[in-house]
């Protein structure tokens, strides 16, 4: 029995180009590259923090009326719940958007090197697209047959 | 396999192997689906039962013809292969195996049959039935065992099935007593085997029969200066299952349970399971005698030799016990401790002759002619309303015709009368004794008119003379169920020693050292006149001696003519009584000590010291178990840090 | 490309789906019916997967998806758990209000998260078979979603999970970054370099940190008591069988046949994490009055000696946690379906709710307590000989390593201490107080049937465990010997020789 081992003489495994392990090394300079974002960081959140502070001490506690607390809504006298309710269809309606919107997005990639994808294989350049379509179908029809879509039910 | 150039080859392996591996299942089959499937109902049950163990009887049988003096091991598969023990589950079948599988599976078969009648009234039939093949299943597997570990398994397995059998009626105090008894003693026999085991491991680094075997041939001295301490050692789980001095107490409570039982485990087969054994690790005791450091004056005393001691106390013990037993159960057990005392002696000394076919020559004839005994002496309890006094009975000679000749076949062959089964294998053991051990000679006489005077007690009190009392009045003979296993029994136990059994025994040992057995007639007498003679006079004067004390005797006039020595002898040396002084008393002071130990050390100060330490540590760990998902989402961020904090050289 | 080489998985998918479809034209009475169909029918791919006509051997997919020994082993490995758990989900389909089919179709897409898990030779494709098995979790954990303990069981399992992947995608793009590939081939050809980077062994440690959320290892075990109680007891099985034997599985692939000698040098992390691990499940179960979140508290334990076959870091170690995985699967399996088909008869998930189960069930109070006994590590059950074996390995690797006979030291009072809480369990089966219903309680035939064969599984490889071992060996056979051949000098001459 063969078993797969990590033959290295294996001419089909992709190894980078020569010169890996400078590369490695600059790869690490690059971390400190970063020093400046973590400086940046700190000094937000540090300004943030303080000014809280500093307003809690140094501010005083006025009185506290039924009008000051009124949230704020752009001057004018705030009307009804805070959270008012909706249905729950809204919800789902919307998640089926989202979730069907996205996988749009997975398209464009696809349409965009899809001629190069061509010349590699064009098998998994067709064939993956109609599989991942039709594993959404098959979420479409579900969707519609437990009526999802169904405002009314 | 390393061994194989050691057994004689084997050219019919496979099929053999389904043979032998068929033998040993089918009446665990049985037991397991009584068990599961049929446990209410008794036909079944017993039906089941019984066929599994003639079919094993049949199988047996086959192999015994098919196979003859072949000799074979398989292995089918490896059990534990951890470096340095690789046990494997095996079967060994040479000619000592096949006659004994002949043996077990006979006196199985017949003994099961019987109870079908005996137990007939018990509602717990099925049970008994499931416990008897469990038994002839476990004993199968000891007869079979290829390795010191499969031995070992089997030889607990045979001690919990005989537990449970023991303690059948298990509401009766006695009998629940009586199977705890056993089983206590038999663990500090096997605790003695264990050790023997491991040490034989230790030395010869396998626990393989031929293996061990082999590298014994190769080099008598390899197991040095631990010879000594493992042959007694192993001997020890001898001394626990055939019930030797000092570890034969158990035994005679041993009758407690059912009858049939009695006669199977605690006379025919069980109880020889420690001869056997001994007989399977012969090469142990052949090898050069050695004793460790503290034990060197020993010097070339062997093993073997004080099992031969051993054997011939136990022996001449045991005869004297039973001389002045009443009870008909209680004086075949001390003839069978005695007897067992004898084939004890037979394998110690035959390590001189480096053949121990006269001892497993005696287990054999003996296996029948006990077990026939004990189910006549069934046949007579069952008859006279579970009466076992023989001064309660009396007169049942005309009374149940059947019973009382094949009781007396037996006596006859366990007395030694030519030309009945017992007294060709004794003569072995006589002419042996001889050769070898003029003293233990004497003693083997000695027991052997002891056995003759006692037997001889029990027929004339029993079945001559009139009838003691009511329900000896009322005996009528038992049911064929009960009658016709006695009959069967009945032609082995005349016949048996006819065979040619020597040689083909002598084919598992070495067969360099010519025996002897197995002359019809009065071939004794030919090849050694002094044995024969002396074991033919022993049994003539034995009968005498009974017959002048006890012929139309209404009480027994021994305890007047030897005083205090009768009374000591019927309360069995007052073993049980020292035993119980001693060592419950010590067992009192160590218990009380350990009791405080227990309360004050151990459970004060490191059960509940640790367990609640444990315990609290638990429940303060348990507070970071909040539920809430924020601290769980904190400390899995810490949790990060910590691992790559750890990870740091 | 080979794309024969994922017929198991796309065949898995193409059955989930089809349960999901199936379900929209059949009547909700016939959903049960549904649920044998679909174990039938990953039992046929089981026996396809297992059989000769499956492929062996083989490597596609730009290097990510590998087909070995050791893929097949658990690839086996999950089919079997996977029907196990859609039997035992039909026998607790009272419990689920609605989407009983959805349920079984959850229960395979989370297969073939495993599936793929088991081939994953690439940190992208590891990542996202993981993400595919936890999402489907997220759902599983929280199916019973009128009971309150099973939706905050969701909830946590979904924010838990979220930062542990958030943390592992991030490792996943340092080592990306410093290595130039997620390939575990490449990785491996240049671990030597590699090792010196800062960067790419924080990744690998985030990494490791996820997949420690995956088999609840300390210190990121917190989630798996809550998630365990809460859980409806199928998800909580395939939960503590799948997911965990998931995590394991890449695991080995990652620490044994990617970085070895990176692994080699984290040997103090590995050591405390499996520590700690062990002790933390062994004493927090303690104090438990939940069955079962007592059984999320020994599987964390558990885990904590499966990671004593890392620490090992050698063969046998590997073979033992494979071993001890396969006894594993029955032991639990078994406890949960008992669990579930007790569900319906008893109210309560509390332990001293069992009082009375030896007389109202002797069989489902047998099968619960051999598993326990199995757990615990008792002879001749097959928990006994997996300790066994893990234990040993750790003692081989021992010399040279002191901190090692530590941790041995640490396993066996672990060992000692779940004694006491399953018999805990144990005793109050059998000898709990009294309890006024003593009806019968009676099992399905489907159940004794899975039941029959996880009590065997338990039995059978504790008793005679070589054959199992052999094929356990076999599956750990190509990769030792693939990371000692990486050792060898010979071989980066060829590399380097390659690289241009």
């Amino acid at each position: 029995m063969v078993f797969f081992k990590y033959s290295l003489q294996d001419p089909k495994l992709h190894l980078p180009q020569a010169g890996y392990e400078a590369k490695v090394k600059k790869m690490d300079s690059q971390l400190n590259q970063y020093l400046p974002v973590l400086m940046l960081l700190l000094v937000t959140s540090g300004f943030a923090v303080s000014t809280l502070i500093i307003s809690v001490a140094a501010g005083k506690l006025g009185r506290r009326t039924k009008t000051k607390d009124i949230p704020y809504e752009c001057g004018m006298l705030p009307e009804g719940e805070g959270n008012s309710r909706m249905s729950v269809k809204f919800y789902l309606v919307a998640l089926l958007f989202v979730l069907f919107d996205i996988e749009v997005v997975f398209m464009y990639p696809w349409a965009v090197t899809y001629k190069k994808l061509l010349e590699t294989d064009a098998t998994l350049a067709l064939g993956g697209m109609l599989s991942f379509m039709f594993i959404l179908l098959v979420g479409y029809v579900y969707a519609l047959k437990k009526r999802a879509f169904d405002w009314k039910s | 396999m390393e061994h194989a150039a050691v057994l004689h080859a084997v050219e019919s392996g496979s099929k053999i192997q389904d043979l032998a591996w068929m033998i040993l299942v089918a009446p665990l089959v049985m037991a397991v689906g009584t068990t599961l499937f049929v446990p209410r109902d008794r036909t079944l049950a017993a039906v089941f039962n019984i066929g599994g163990v003639i079919l094993s009887f049949c199988l047996s049988f086959v192999l015994f013809c098919v196979f003859g003096g072949g000799s074979a091991q398989c292995t089918p598969f490896e059990w534990l292969p951890i470096a340095g023990l690789d046990v494997h589950i095996g079967l060994h079948i040479d000619p000592l195996a096949s006659l004994m599988l002949l043996v077990v599976t006979g006196v199985a078969s017949l003994v099961m049959i019987y109870s079908i009648g005996y137990m007939h009234d018990d509602r717990s039939y099925p049970r008994f039935f499931a416990s008897l093949s469990l038994f002839v299943f476990s004993m199968l597997g000891i007869v079979l065992a290829d390795n010191f570990v499969m031995l070992f398994i089997f030889w607990e397995l045979v001690g919990i099935s005989s537990y449970l059998l023991i303690g059948f009626w298990y509401d009766r105090p006695a009998a629940a007593d009586a199977s705890k008894k056993a089983f206590l003693t038999n663990r500090i026999g096997d605790f003695g085997f264990m050790l023997g085991i491991l040490m034989v491991w230790s030395a010869l680094g396998t626990v393989d029969f031929a293996v061990a075997k082999a590298k014994l041939a190769e080099n008598p001295a390899l197991l040095g200066s631990m010879a000594g301490i493992a042959g007694l050692l192993i001997f020890m789980g001898a001394m626990g299952k055939s019930a030797q001095f000092p570890l034969h107490v158990w035994l005679p409570d041993a009758m407690e349970g059912p009858t049939p039982v009695s006669a199977l485990i605690h006379a025919a087969t069980m109880v020889a399971a420690g001869i056997y054994m001994l007989c399977r690790v012969f090469f142990l005791y052949t090898a050069a005698p050695g004793w460790p450091g503290p034990l060197s004056m020993l010097g070339d005393l062997s093993a073997a030799t004080l099992i031969s001691l051993v054997g011939a106390v136990t022996a001449l013990l045991a005869a004297l016990i039973a001389v002045q037993q009443n009870d008909i159960k209680r004086i075949l057990a001390f003839s069978t401790l005695s007897q067992l005392g004898l084939m004890v002696m037979a394998v110690g000394l035959g390590a001189k002759a480096a053949n121990p076919s006269a001892a497993m020559f005696h287990l054999v004839t003996h296996a029948f002619f006990k077990a026939m005994l004990f189910l006549g002496a069934g046949s007579v309890i069952h008859a006279c309303h579970h009466e076992q006094d023989i001064w309660k009975m009396g007169g049942l000679k005309a009374k149940m015709p059947i019973t009382f000749w094949t009781f007396l076949i037996g006596t006859a062959a366990l007395a030694g009368l030519p030309p009945f089964s017992g007294f060709y294998s004794k003569d072995e053991i006589f002419a042996l004794a001889l050769e070898t051990n003029p003293i233990l000679f004497g003693v083997g006489v000695l027991v052997s008119v002891l056995t003759t005077f006692y037997m001889s007690r029990l027929v004339l009190v029993a079945f001559f003379g009139a009838a003691r009392s009511e329900s000896a009045d009322h005996a009528h003979e038992s049911p064929g169920s009960m009658k016709w296993p006695l009959v069967v029994l009945a032609i082995p136990s005349l016949m048996v020693a006819w065979l040619p059994l020597g040689p083909f025994l002598s084919e598992s040992f070495d067969p360099a050292h010519p025996v002897h057995l197995g002359d019809i007639f009065f071939g004794p007498f030919n090849h050694n006149p002094i044995a024969a003679f002396f074991g033919f006079g022993a049994a003539l004067f034995g009968f005498s001696l009974a017959y002048s004390l006890y012929w139309k005797a209404a009480k027994d006039p021994l305890p007047t003519q030897l005083g205090l020595l009768s009374k000591v002898m019927r309360n069995r040396f007052y073993f049980d009584e020292i035993y119980e002084t001693i060592f419950i008393s010590l067992h009192n002071l160590f218990s009380h000590i350990a009791d405080w130990i227990d309360r004050w050390v151990i459970s004060g100060l490191m059960v509940r010291g640790v367990s609640g330490l444990v315990n609290l540590s638990g429940r303060a760990l348990r507070l970071v178990q909040t539920g809430n998902i924020q601290s769980y989402t904190f400390f899995f961020t810490v949790g990060v840090l910590l691992v790559v904090l750890l990870a740091r050289k | 490309m080979n794309y024969s080489l994922i017929i198991v998985e796309i065949t898995a998918v193409l059955i989930g789906l089809g349960v999901l479809m199936t379900d929209l034209w059949i009547s909700p009475a016939a959903r049960k019916g549904l649920g044998y169909a679909a174990a039938v029918a990953v039992g046929c791919l089981l026996a396809f997967a297992t059989g000769s006509l499956a492929p062996q051997h083989g490597l596609g997919f730009r290097d990510s998806f590998v087909v070995d020994d050791l893929a097949r082993f658990f690839k086996a490995f999950f089919l079997f758990g996977a029907i196990v758990v859609i039997l035992m989900t039909v026998e607790f389909s009272s419990r689920i209000a609605s989407g009983l089919s959805e349920f079984f179709a959850l229960v395979i897409f989370a297969l073939v998260g495993m599936l793929f898990a088991a081939s994953a030779n690439d940190l992208v494709l590891l990542f996202v078979s993981l993400e595919l098995i936890t999402v489907t979790f997220y759902i599983l954990t929280s199916f019973q979603r009128n009971r309150l303990a099973s939706l905050e069981a969701g909830v946590k399992y979904l924010i838990l999970g979220a930062v542990a992947s958030a943390f592992m995608v991030f490792g996943i793009a340092l080592i990306f970054g410093s290595a130039n590939s997620t390939n575990f081939r490449v990785i491996a050809a240049h671990q030597t370099e590699l090792a010196t980077s800062p960067v790419f062994l924080l990744g690998l440690l985030l990494v490791l940190a996820g997949l420690g959320f995956k088999i609840a290892a300390f210190p990121f075990q917190a989630w798996a008591p809550d998630v365990y109680q809460g859980s409806p007891a199928p998800a909580t099985a395939f939960l503590a069988v799948g997911s965990k034997a998931a995590g394991f599985v890449l695991l080995i692939r990652l620490l044994t046949q990617a970085v070895p000698q990176i692994t080699a040098e984290w040997s103090r992390l590995l050591v405390v994490m499996s520590a700690a691990t062990i002790i933390y499940g062994s004493l927090c179960a303690i104090p438990q009055r939940n069955l079962k979140r007592l059984m999320g508290y020994s599987s964390i334990a558990n885990a904590g000696y499966l990671l004593l076959g890392i620490v090992a870091m050698s063969r046998s170690g590997s073979t033992a946690i494979l071993f001890y995985l396969g006894g594993y699967f029955f032991t639990v399996l078994a406890a949960f379906t008992a669990m579930s088909a007790l569900a319906e008869h008893i109210e309560t998930d509390e332990i001293a709710g069992l009082a009375g189960l030896g007389r109202r069930s002797p069989f489902l109070a047998a099968t619960l307590t051999l598993s326990l006994v199995s757990l615990a590590g008792i002879p001749p059950m097959v928990g006994f000989f997996g300790k066994v074996l893990l234990l040993r390995s750790v003692f081989e690797s021992a010399p040279g390593r002191p901190d090692l006979y530590l941790l041995l030291g640490i396993a066996v009072i672990g060992v000692v201490i779940s004694l006491y809480y399953y018999f805990g369990v144990i005793r109050s089966i059998y000898w709990g107080g009294s309890t006024p219903n003593l009806a019968p309680i009676r099992t399905s035939l489907g159940t004794k049937v899975a039941l029959g064969t996880c009590i065997a599984g338990m039995v059978f490889l504790g008793i005679a465990p070589n054959g199992y071992l052999r094929i356990a060996e076999t599956a750990i056979g190509g990769i030792d010997s693939a990371a000692g051949r990486l050792k060898s000098p010979a071989l980066k001459k060829v590399s380097a020789h390659e690289a241009h």
